[in-house]
């Protein structure tokens, strides 16, 4: 089965460049734009990764991680934040809540994601 | 003057006269004396009680001559009447004085008017204290600021006033009395910004009183936050498309969409270094406009600025080498004790001066920094022999958006923020900073950091 990474994000050239980045790879990827939609689809299809961004209509990402944590079954599965939001304070929360990775978009090229991507996955 | 002489000649004549002529009339004059006196002194100083006193009195005066004179003990009316007259007529030319002396006083109590309206309206709040100190006025709009009744507070000095809590804010601007303060900016609850200035009212070279001025900039301040929080909406919106571009282009540039030409990959490497420099301009407008929302220090940690320091030449090692620069970190010879800061903002701060010192230090120039304690502080200094900065652009080297001229040709990208950044940061630490540069030999940065900061 190949490995299914859930993007949260709702920008839409964002979107379809890091999704076409990854099925470059091989990997197969799941896109939602609005947090409550990732939190069902994390639910649902218990996706091998995610990449979130925090700034989302609706709920935003911390929330996302916080209710991800909150069932055990998916406790597991790694969370990688993916902002432009580089305040330290962010990155703290963002990674107390229990996301794995904090990477600020503007500042990383889509190869440096995959590879932060493979090292989770590990 | 002159109408006073000449009253004071023409009552010597008069006395004169009348002693030469008939002495018998001397006395009553001499009594009138004392009339004559108060009708000059209604002159000088305008009042209607006296003047009618004087009337009264001359009156008076002449009843009691008729009645001597008629048990007997005094020559006949008409002589009396004479003299009457003399006091008609001395009343008659002081007159005018008194008129242009009242005149005086209704144009002083007019500008008394004039002023009291003028302060009484005056948008800016005034404080009056006179030569002990003692507040003796306050127009509305101070009572307002306040919103204190300061009828209860007249009289009472600075001090005294100080004490109530609507003016704690003030309290550290005039710990000691009412020194030169020029707009000030103070903070009081309920969101009043108040620009607070003080002038000692002067005659001639003495004190006599003094005047808080109390400007209101509430509305200033909140364009200004605005702005900011302006600047800081805009910029992250920027952040978002900007890293899509760079995403594409780096994809493009990668392959990942087929074989690039060369051409093709020097084209895009252009462009992506272009977005590259927006994107660090955005940096620094946020950077920027968090200081300006003072939200700018994180949580202090307890740091070794050694090692803060030595990481970042470490990171900077390739531009060094590069460049072939002589560098020299001179540690201090016993090792720092800790210093509370923001790690985060004082690595930037430095890391501006270092990448200022590398960049505009031709090759195989020569960078120090030297590192020392002294007396509960932290000196840093970092001197180069570099372009150095032409000396009369040198006071605007902390301006925001400043570039030197002679840097243009060796470097077309910065931004002209790093410096004002960097100050900020110091700054905002309780520091200082400074420099000494000569264009062509080199430039030397300082910066001091007080261990409780």
């Amino acid at each position: 089965m190949p490995t299914t990474i859930l993007i949260i994000e709702d920008d839409r050239f964002l979107r379809e460049l890091i999704t076409r980045k990854l099925r470059d790879e091989g990997y197969k990827v799941i896109e939602v734009v609005s947090g409550e939609e990732g939190v069902k689809k994390i639910k649902e299809i218990r996706p091998s990764l995610v990449l979130l961004d925090l700034i989302l209509p609706g709920i935003d990402g911390f929330e996302v991680i916080t209710r991800a944590k909150e069932d055990p079954a998916l406790a597991s599965i790694p969370i990688i934040i993916l902002s432009n939001r580089g305040q330290r304070e962010d990155v703290e929360k963002g990674m107390k809540l229990g996301a794995v990775d904090y990477l600020i978009k503007a500042h990383s090229t889509p190869s440096e994601i995959i590879e932060k991507i493979k090292l989770h996955l590990k | 003057m002159k109408q006073y002489l000449a009253i004071f000649i023409i009552l010597l004549i008069t006395i004169a006269w009348v002693y030469f002529t008939d002495p018998r009339y001397t006395k009553p004059i001499l009594a009138a004396l004392p009339a004559f006196l108060i009708i000059l002194a209604n002159s000088f100083y305008e009042s209607r009680v006296i003047f009618l006193t004087a009337i009264m009195a001359t009156f008076l005066w002449g009843g009691a001559l008729f009645y001597y004179w008629r048990i007997n003990a005094l020559p006949s009316p008409y002589e009396i009447y004479l003299i009457y007259l003399f006091l008609l007529m001395m009343s008659i030319v002081s007159f005018p004085l008194v008129r242009r002396t009242r005149k005086m006083f209704i144009q002083l109590e007019e500008e008394k008017n004039k002023t009291q309206a003028i302060i009484t309206h005056l948008a800016d709040g005034l404080l009056f204290f006179d030569r002990d100190n003692r507040l003796f006025l306050a127009n509305p709009k101070a009572q307002e600021f306040f919103n204190v009744d300061f009828n209860q507070m007249m009289g009472l000095s600075l001090s005294k006033l100080l004490k109530f809590p609507q003016f704690k804010s003030l309290r550290r601007l005039f710990r000691k009395g009412i020194k030169k303060v020029f707009r000030k900016e103070i903070s009081f609850g309920n969101n009043l910004v108040l620009e607070v200035s003080t002038i000692p009212i002067k005659k001639e070279k003495e004190t006599i009183g003094g005047l808080i001025i109390l400007h209101d900039i509430t509305r200033e301040k909140t364009i200004e936050r605005m702005k900011t929080e302006f600047v800081s909406a805009s910029a992250h919106q920027l952040r978002t498309p900007l890293s899509a571009i760079k995403w594409a282009l780096k994809m493009l540039l990668e392959g990942d969409l087929g074989r690039v030409t060369l051409k093709q990959k020097e084209i895009l490497q252009k462009a992506y270094k272009s977005n590259e420099k927006m994107l660090e301009l955005i940096n620094d407008l946020l950077n920027l406009s968090r200081i300006e929302e003072g939200r700018y220090l994180g949580k202090l940690k307890s740091c070794q600025l050694q090692e803060i320091i030595s990481e970042i030449i470490s990171s900077y090692q390739d531009k060094i080498q590069a460049k072939k620069i002589r560098f020299e970190f001179k540690k201090p010879k016993k090792k720092l004790k800790k210093i509370n800061v923001d790690p985060e903002k004082i690595k930037l701060a430095i890391e501006n001066l270092i990448d200022n010192s590398i960049k505009y230090t031709p090759k195989g120039g020569k960078i120090t920094i030297d590192l020392k304690e002294k007396e509960n502080k932290i000196y840093f200094k970092i001197e180069d022999t570099g372009i150095g900065i032409p000396k009369q652009q040198q006071k605007k080297v902390f301006s925001k958006f400043f570039r030197a001229t002679n840097i243009r040709e060796i470097d077309t990208e910065g931004t002209g923020l790093g410096l004002f950044i960097t100050k900020n940061i110091i700054e905002a630490h309780k520091g200082r900073i400074w420099f000494k540069s000569e264009e062509g030999k080199g430039t030397t940065f300082y910066f001091l950091l007080p261990k409780s900061s």
